[in-house]
């Protein structure tokens, strides 16, 4: 292309011509411009716009810390677990052909990786964000013995760690009661060093550092920070509406994975549903993929 | 807007369903399908959040695509953090298949020379052919003055006179 000129008579002709909308480059345009985007972008959006309704406009207040402490450990043991769940030999594979053995290997192990962390927390005492993940958790052989039963009854393919992580969820919106030093601290499982077995190494590395930044900020025990992080690594995104809608119905549960993404069950403080949402993880974050309200 | 500010949850989808198609051109002009769709659901969830601070002395497309603007250069700072906004947008015809349309020739080389041009000066012309924004409010939304604005307006359409002169 040769160097366009844009001085002289004919230019300030043609810059009139378009701006009356008689340039022939707008007829082009109008004939070439036809996309519209894909109905289901549509419908997510639509859909998030009615959940978004029932949440006040966006504003800091001062529950947001310590929910952004709570949302963070929700954020990580979710995160943690799909690293896992990922990191497993059948990457991207049909999850249906995991075998049961696997499952509950997984959850003995994330078991023992509980109790780890918890014994290692018994020596300090928890932040009052911790301890309300850590509130009214009953004994802890109970529930091991209650987990290696549920492990063992025939479940949907990955439902048994996934439902797992659902009572996680609804464990940290519980009331807050005195912390039992034995409690289990999920949240505070370190992070599995996963990216040095994994094939796709490149782009779980990218997940695991998020992985790493926010466990590592959960570790320091520094709420402020944790919530600058997720204003941070979440703006004005679908995540940060998740959380939002965490904050407001105070409960959550994590239901079972869908396509590429996590179907999310939110209820409000009576108990009643509010409807799922579908999240996926993304370099950035959590980006929302639709939104179900509920009927 | 106001509306949907209001309370009114319909308003939005009217809202929705009259920008939709031009934001999401918008988006196409400037980057690949796939981060077309993940800005475009970006800006409306924004705009979802930030209803409460609208205001209504600026009209809406022009704060529509403010946001807009402003989350497609972060976008780009983000993808190349010590570059200058990029030079060329994604050629339309390296698109991906399903945002590909059937355009014929003269269409297809309108698109493609529209590529070449600064993003600056593209963004001018998508602002003006979608949702026929004044040069004062591209100005706004650019962050430059309206002669600035003018001047490139008189240089893309220039390059795109020649373009099709070649």
């Amino acid at each position: 292309m040769t160097d366009a000129r844009t001085d002289g008579p004919q230019n300030d002709r043609e810059l009139e011509d378009y701006l009356a909308g008689r340039h022939p480059v707008s007829a082009r345009y109008r004939e070439a411009a036809r996309e519209t985007p894909p109905p289901e972008l549509d419908a997510a959006i639509l859909a998030a716009a009615r959940v978004g309704m029932a949440a006040r406009p966006r504003r800091r207040a001062r529950w947001r810390v310590p929910l952004a402490a709570a949302a963070t450990m929700v954020l990580g043991v979710s995160l943690v677990s799909q690293l896992r769940d990922e990191a497993a030999p059948v990457l991207n594979e049909d999850r249906a052909t995991v075998a049961q053995k696997e499952r509950e290997t997984a959850i003995v192990e994330s078991l023992a990786t509980a109790d780890q962390a918890a014994r290692g927390m018994a020596a300090e005492a928890p932040p009052p964000a911790v301890a309300a993940q850590a509130a009214q958790q009953p004994a802890r052989e109970a529930r091991k013995a209650e987990e290696a039963e549920s492990a063992k009854r025939a479940a949907p393919p990955a439902a048994s760690v996934l439902q797992r992580q659902g009572t996680v969820l609804g464990e940290a919106a519980a009331p807050v009661a005195p912390a039992a030093p034995e409690a289990r601290a999920f949240a505070l499982a370190p992070p599995v060093p996963l990216s040095d077995s994994v094939p796709q190494a490149v782009t779980l590395e990218r997940r695991v550092g998020a992985t790493r930044e926010l466990l590592a900020l959960l570790q320091a025990q520094d709420a402020e920070r944790l919530s600058r992080h997720l204003d941070a690594r979440l703006p004005a995104t679908a995540a940060e509406a998740a959380i939002m809608h965490f904050a407001s119905a105070h409960a959550a549960r994590l239901l079972d994975r869908q396509g590429d993404g996590w179907r999310v069950g939110v209820q409000d403080a009576a108990g009643r549903d509010l409807g799922t949402i579908r999240l996926r993880i993304i370099p950035a974050g959590w980006q929302i993929l639709a939104l179900s309200p509920a009927s | 807007m106001q509306a949907y500010a209001g309370g009114d949850a319909a308003a939005f989808e009217r809202l929705y369903r009259r920008h939709k198609d031009a934001l999401y051109r918008y988006f196409l002009r400037h980057v690949e399908a796939a981060d077309a769709g993940e800005l475009f659901q970006d800006v409306w969830q924004k705009l979802i959040q930030a209803r409460g601070g609208y205001r209504s002395d600026a009209p809406f497309a022009a704060w529509l695509y403010r946001i807009a603007h402003n989350r497609l250069v972060d976008h780009w700072r983000r993808a190349r953090p010590h570059d200058e906004l990029p030079a060329d947008a994604v050629d339309a015809d390296a698109r991906g298949p399903e945002s590909q349309v059937e355009h014929d020739d003269t269409a297809r080389r309108l698109l493609a020379a529209l590529a070449r041009l600064p993003a600056e000066q593209r963004e001018i012309i998508v602002l003006r052919e979608e949702r026929n924004l004044t040069l004062e409010q591209i100005a706004d939304i650019q962050g430059v003055g309206r002669e600035t604005v003018k001047s490139r307006l008189r240089y893309a359409l220039a390059k795109l006179r020649e373009a099709f002169h070649d």
